[in-house]
């Protein structure tokens, strides 16, 4: 892996990714297998999605997009079973689930070199999610419980003034 | 026991306060904060006997809420555990030098709550 404050590849940002998505996702007791580059068709029906973007060193974000299924047992793994999954509740698991990957992410970048701030999570709608058609990006799906998660983090060092 | 949980994520406190559940902490009561004023205003009434808190929170964040909860003065050492994605190095430090007992980051088990607060009881133990 290499990164530096010129930036990081393509490998060490992906093993970024991975590594705090799979890490997140083991606190939910859910059954997680990925990633891999999405294979077009991405989620059947993308539910949630929130962003976390990066600073200071770097500019760029990390956006999550979880199906309702996914969504939905990660809240009731939490909540219990029983609770009601209101679109409330569905935006507040697909952010917090967000700042912890940007937070793993962030982690595991550290520990190469590069180091950066992270925002408060945002919910945006899915439509809005351009993350994986920007340069330098990485766009990585995730089947949980068998359902759909996509991953898309991009960042790029803030050139120096 | 009471202990406060602060998150500004409603789905976050639920999970602390589930991972608690599974500890033998159990039986405390929980009280909760969705940001540091609240924490504060809870924090300076008194019968708190531990803090779980969030680091990046609107508003008052979870650092700016240790630094003033370390300035009352309370009958005995509330130990404060910070439960945040803040995981460098760095952050970890500044939080103990302000007065944080332990650091658990996100994501956690029950196991890394449990671990966390037991330490941070042995580290008041052992104080003189």
């Amino acid at each position: 892996m290499t990164a530096s404050k010129e930036g990081v590849d393509r490998t060490t940002l992906t093993q970024a990714v991975m590594g705090a998505t799979t890490d997140m996702f083991k606190m939910f007791s859910v059954c997680v297998e990925g990633g891999r580059q999405p294979d077009g068709n991405g989620i059947l029906n993308p539910g949630f999605c929130a962003v976390v973007r990066f600073s200071r060193d770097v500019s760029g974000q990390v956006a999550v997009t979880l199906s309702p299924p996914i969504a939905k047992a990660l809240a009731a793994s939490v909540y219990g079973p029983e609770e009601a999954a209101s679109d409330q509740r569905m935006k507040e698991v697909v952010a917090e689930v967000a700042n912890m990957i940007a937070g793993g992410i962030r982690n595991n970048l550290q520990a190469v070199g590069m180091d950066f701030d992270i925002s408060l999570p945002e919910n945006i709608s899915p439509a809005d999610n351009k993350t994986a058609s920007q340069n330098g990006g990485v766009s990585l799906s995730f089947r949980v419980n068998n359902d759909g998660c996509i991953v898309d983090a991009h960042l790029a060092p803030v050139a120096a003034a | 026991m009471k202990i406060l949980v602060v998150d500004d994520s409603p789905f976050m406190r639920q999970a602390v306060i589930k991972a608690l559940s599974e500890t033998k902490y159990k039986t405390a009561e929980i009280a909760q904060a969705g940001e540091g004023k609240d924490a504060l205003k809870q924090f300076k009434a008194g019968g708190i006997d531990w803090v779980l808190c969030d680091w990046n929170m609107p508003g008052m964040n979870g650092l700016d809420f240790l630094i003033e909860a370390r300035k009352i003065k309370t009958p005995k050492h509330v130990p404060i555990l910070m439960v945040t994605t803040e995981g460098t190095m760095a952050k970890m430090e500044q939080a103990l030098e302000q007065g944080a007992d332990r650091y658990v980051v996100k994501p956690f088990t029950a196991a890394d709550i449990e671990r966390g607060m037991d330490l941070a009881a042995l580290k008041m133990a052992a104080k003189p």
